[in-house]
């Protein structure tokens, strides 16, 4: 029951380091990003809007000019 | 409803507002998305990795017959926005050597670490030892695998082939489909007859991630994936202490990525689903905590390994079970299908491994 016990602290205090970690890390990239500028935002919704998403996907390649292929 | 959760779902509406009023509200609607995502995954334990291992260890089909009802749905959903909308963008990856090595060893490694992209984020989520900490490992094999991804492309591709360009719409929507069929098809050879194919919670998820996934693709005008924030935020952290110069690298110094290096992750899409997963499964955690089993140190150090393989596999094969099988194939990705026949035959070798190192 005791190994029990400190096992489970033990869980509890790496999942609260992991959440601490990552609010830390998120604020951190906001303090040191330039500022959003709000008059640059796309639209809600991309679909009909006519502007292509300039986010990063898993799919995507890397260019061919770059990679030399 | 426990404070625990009370005082989350308090937290979350703060982030919303957050992302609305500071970011944008297309972020903030993707953070809500994301949430839904994490809360399906958690509460109907929508696992690709489990369905397959329960196809291959007990002949049972539910799982899998779930995640080809979503990859059904999904596909009769995107295909035909995607051919109505060019702004619409489908998850093409080039079919590689790197696909194939990545897509196999992904699939091997996702039954050791008991979760494959979507899994681990909300395993890590609810709080499960192993996937929370192999999360860090596998945001790290991300960034390395995107490092050396040029080098892999090297080995051989071809360009990316969209069955939608090629084919149309109807062709490409009925290959789709057929495709799917041939799946149930083999899995129903493969189980024998008298089996149960449905189970509601798993059913129940499928069609709320298809929803899910498809507003990913309507709002943000991409298709649901998971991995690539994962190498964002090694990226920028190695780039912020001066350990990775971006621009002498392929991958990262393609204009996109530059731009997602130079702002805030907020703004990156994969960045806030996945937040919003964490979250969600989260929240699902404090009234239905997961089961959690100790290991011994072998099996952390190899749950470990294979985390940091998950990461740097999933940016070789152009994504996860998520990012490459289902946005791929739902968009009509050819590197789709190799991927899921790929990471298929990785997971024969993973159930093994995972049974004889005790997991």
């Amino acid at each position: 029951m005791g190994v029990l016990n400190v096992r489970h602290s033990s869980t509890r205090r790496w999942r609260a380091l992991f959440w601490w970690v990552l609010v830390a890390g998120l604020l951190l990239d906001w303090w040191q990003s330039p500022p959003i500028n709000l008059r640059l935002e796309p639209p809600l919704l991309a679909i009909g809007s006519g502007q292509a998403s300039t986010s990063g996907h898993c799919s995507t390649p890397p260019p061919p000019q770059a990679s030399g292929r | 409803m426990t404070s625990n959760r009370i005082w989350m779902a308090v937290g979350s509406a703060l982030v919303f507002a957050f992302l609305l009023g500071w970011v944008s509200v297309r972020q903030s609607v993707l953070w809500l998305v994301g949430l839904g995502m994490g809360v399906t995954l958690a509460s109907a334990r929508f696992g690709f990795t489990t369905g397959w291992r329960m196809l291959i260890v007990h002949r049972d089909p539910r799982g899998v017959a779930a995640q080809v009802l979503l990859l059904g749905l999904a596909s009769w959903i995107a295909l035909p926005l995607l051919h109505q909308f060019q702004e619409l963008q489908a998850a093409l990856g080039p079919p590689s050597w790197s696909l194939l090595l990545g897509a196999f060893v992904f699939g091997l490694c996702m039954q050791i670490s008991d979760g494959c992209g979507s899994g681990t984020l909300y395993k890590a989520g609810m709080g499960v030892s192993l996937n929370l900490g192999l999360l860090p490992w596998f945001a790290l094999g991300s960034f390395l695998g995107s490092v050396h991804l040029d080098w892999w492309l090297g080995l051989g591709s071809l360009p990316p082939v969209s069955l939608l360009s090629h084919w149309g719409l109807w062709p490409a929507l009925g290959a789709t489909t057929l495709g799917l069929l041939l799946m149930l098809g083999l899995a129903r050879r493969w189980v024998g007859p008298g089996q149960v194919w449905w189970q509601a919670r798993w059913v129940g998820g499928a069609i709320a991630l298809a929803v899910l996934a498809s507003l990913n693709l309507v709002l943000a005008g991409q298709p649901w994936g998971v991995v690539y924030g994962f190498g964002l935020w090694v990226a920028k952290a190695s780039t912020a202490i001066g350990a990775f110069d971006p621009l002498t690298n392929a991958y990262w110094s393609a204009p996109h990525n530059l731009q997602s290096l130079s702002q805030s992750v907020l703004l990156d899409v994969t960045t806030i689903t996945s937040l919003g997963i964490l979250v969600g499964a989260a929240w699902v955690a404090q009234a239905h905590p997961p089961a959690d089993r100790s290991l011994n140190r072998k099996q952390w150090a190899l749950g470990l390994l294979a985390g940091l393989l998950l990461g740097y596999s999933s940016r070789l094969a152009f994504g996860c079970n998520v990012g490459a099988m289902l946005s791929g194939i739902a968009t009509g990705s050819l590197h789709g299908w190799i991927w899921v026949v790929m990471a298929f035959a990785g997971t024969l070798f993973g159930v093994r491994l995972r049974q004889r190192w005790g997991f």
